[in-house]
């Protein structure tokens, strides 16, 4: 299955509230979506791609785009310079290039996450995937949607903790959860009118989690 | 400076480990039948937010790409990558323990594992393929597993509970809110 086809079936799992398809793709989990995605890196990358992961961190108003992004859980970059040697059969290889490893935890579809990382995240893809051979610039996104898709690999087994959660489902759980912390504490000494009146505020103040 | 594996609580883990020539059709077919199998085995590692294994074949390498030199991978490989709450240690020693039953099928078929797959030898493979990150991006780093499913479980009874109690008078209400979220 190519990743075009693996798209278009994820986008068919996930577009109701839970999976419906009798036989979804491997890299799917309910309404969880893996890609793994391997890029050669061209040699300048080599130096310039530890820099941008440590400019990543130090200045995380640079990655901000990407904390908007309400859909995806965890995203990852490595840079594989060589492969671990085990001893024989396998082969000393010592490679070229490196090759930089991408993965994304999303909810929604594979095309849509694509169109939202090319739209919103433009200048952060080209210095992402910039220095891997091939890229053809996030915009216009059909070509970049054709180097992803041509670079990625389908899971094998794929596992969420939480297959029928959204990220929204889970950062309004979390911010729930603290906001209903005080009432859960107090509301044993509370007398029953002024419960009342404190659970109908958590609740209107709340109404955007449920 | 933070380990650029660790993002809050999560830890992005990643190992990469050479398949035995021969042996890639079989270990597909094992990893892709857990879901025809009904089996969930990553679900015994309760730390494990999301995880998946990725069996890599080949490097994408093509004419319009311009490369000077074509490169692809000697020997295929199995990526094994996880997201996980915790340190490192102490997840691979859960994960070596708990996976014991599944771990011959899976790192047995690659090159260099130890014969019995399980415990601190495979804990050691582990380390030892592991790549480390170079960015990594956690939404909800800050929260456990643990945390994140019982947030989960109280937002839907809190849902529940909120059309449940619309007919109650103040104290039906309070006694039932207790009972519901404050004594759990």
């Amino acid at each position: 299955m190519t990743g075009r086809e693996r798209t278009q079936a994820a986008v068919s799992v996930v577009s109701s509230a839970g999976p419906v398809a009798t036989n979804p793709p491997r890299n799917v989990d309910g309404v969880a979506i893996a890609i793994t995605v391997f890029s050669t890196v061209k040699p300048w990358g080599r130096a310039f791609l530890p820099v941008l992961f440590r400019l990543s961190i130090c200045v995380p108003k640079l990655t901000a785009t990407l904390v908007r992004l309400s859909f995806v859980h965890f995203a990852r970059w490595s840079l594989v310079k060589q492969i671990p040697y085990n001893g024989p059969p396998q082969p000393k290889q010592k490679l070229c290039y490196a090759h930089m490893y991408f993965e994304s935890n999303f909810n929604g579809g594979w095309e849509e996450y694509i169109d939202a990382f090319s739209h919103i995240m433009t200048s952060g893809m080209a210095a992402f995937w910039g220095s891997s051979f091939g890229f053809p610039k996030a915009l216009p996104v059909g070509p970049f949607k054709e180097y992803i898709s041509e670079n990625e690999s389908g899971a094998s087994h794929y596992y969420s903790a939480y297959p029928q959660a959204t990220i929204t489902m889970i950062r309004s759980a979390l911010q729930l959860d603290a906001r209903l912390a005080p009432l859960k504490r107090d509301a044993e000494r509370m007398d029953p009118e002024a419960f009342q009146a404190a659970y109908t505020k958590m609740l209107s103040d709340v109404q955007r989690c449920l | 400076m933070r380990s650029f594996n660790v993002s809050g609580k999560a830890y992005g883990f990643l190992a990469m480990t050479p398949i035995k020539p021969g042996e890639e059709d079989a270990l597909r077919a094992y990893l892709e039948g857990f879901r025809d199998r009904g089996e969930r085995p990553l679900s015994k590692v309760s730390r494990t937010h999301m995880a998946r294994w990725v069996i890599v074949d080949e490097f994408c390498c093509k004419p319009s790409y311009k490369q000077r030199r074509p490169e692809t991978l000697a020997i295929s490989s199995l990526v094994f990558s996880s997201n996980f709450d915790g340190d490192l240690d102490s997840y691979l020693d859960d994960l070596c323990s708990a996976l014991a039953p599944e771990a011959g099928e899976i790192w047995g078929r690659c090159i260099g594992c130890p014969t019995k797959a399980r415990g601190a030898a495979l804990k050691a493979y582990l380390k030892h393929n592991q790549i480390h990150c170079g960015f990594f991006y956690a939404a909800y780093g800050d929260a456990t597993v643990g945390k994140v499913k019982a947030c989960l479980d109280q937002r839907e009874r809190l849902i529940a509970f909120a059309t449940r109690g619309q007919g109650m008078n103040a104290a039906e209400l309070q006694k039932a809110f207790v009972e519901e979220f404050a004594r759990r």
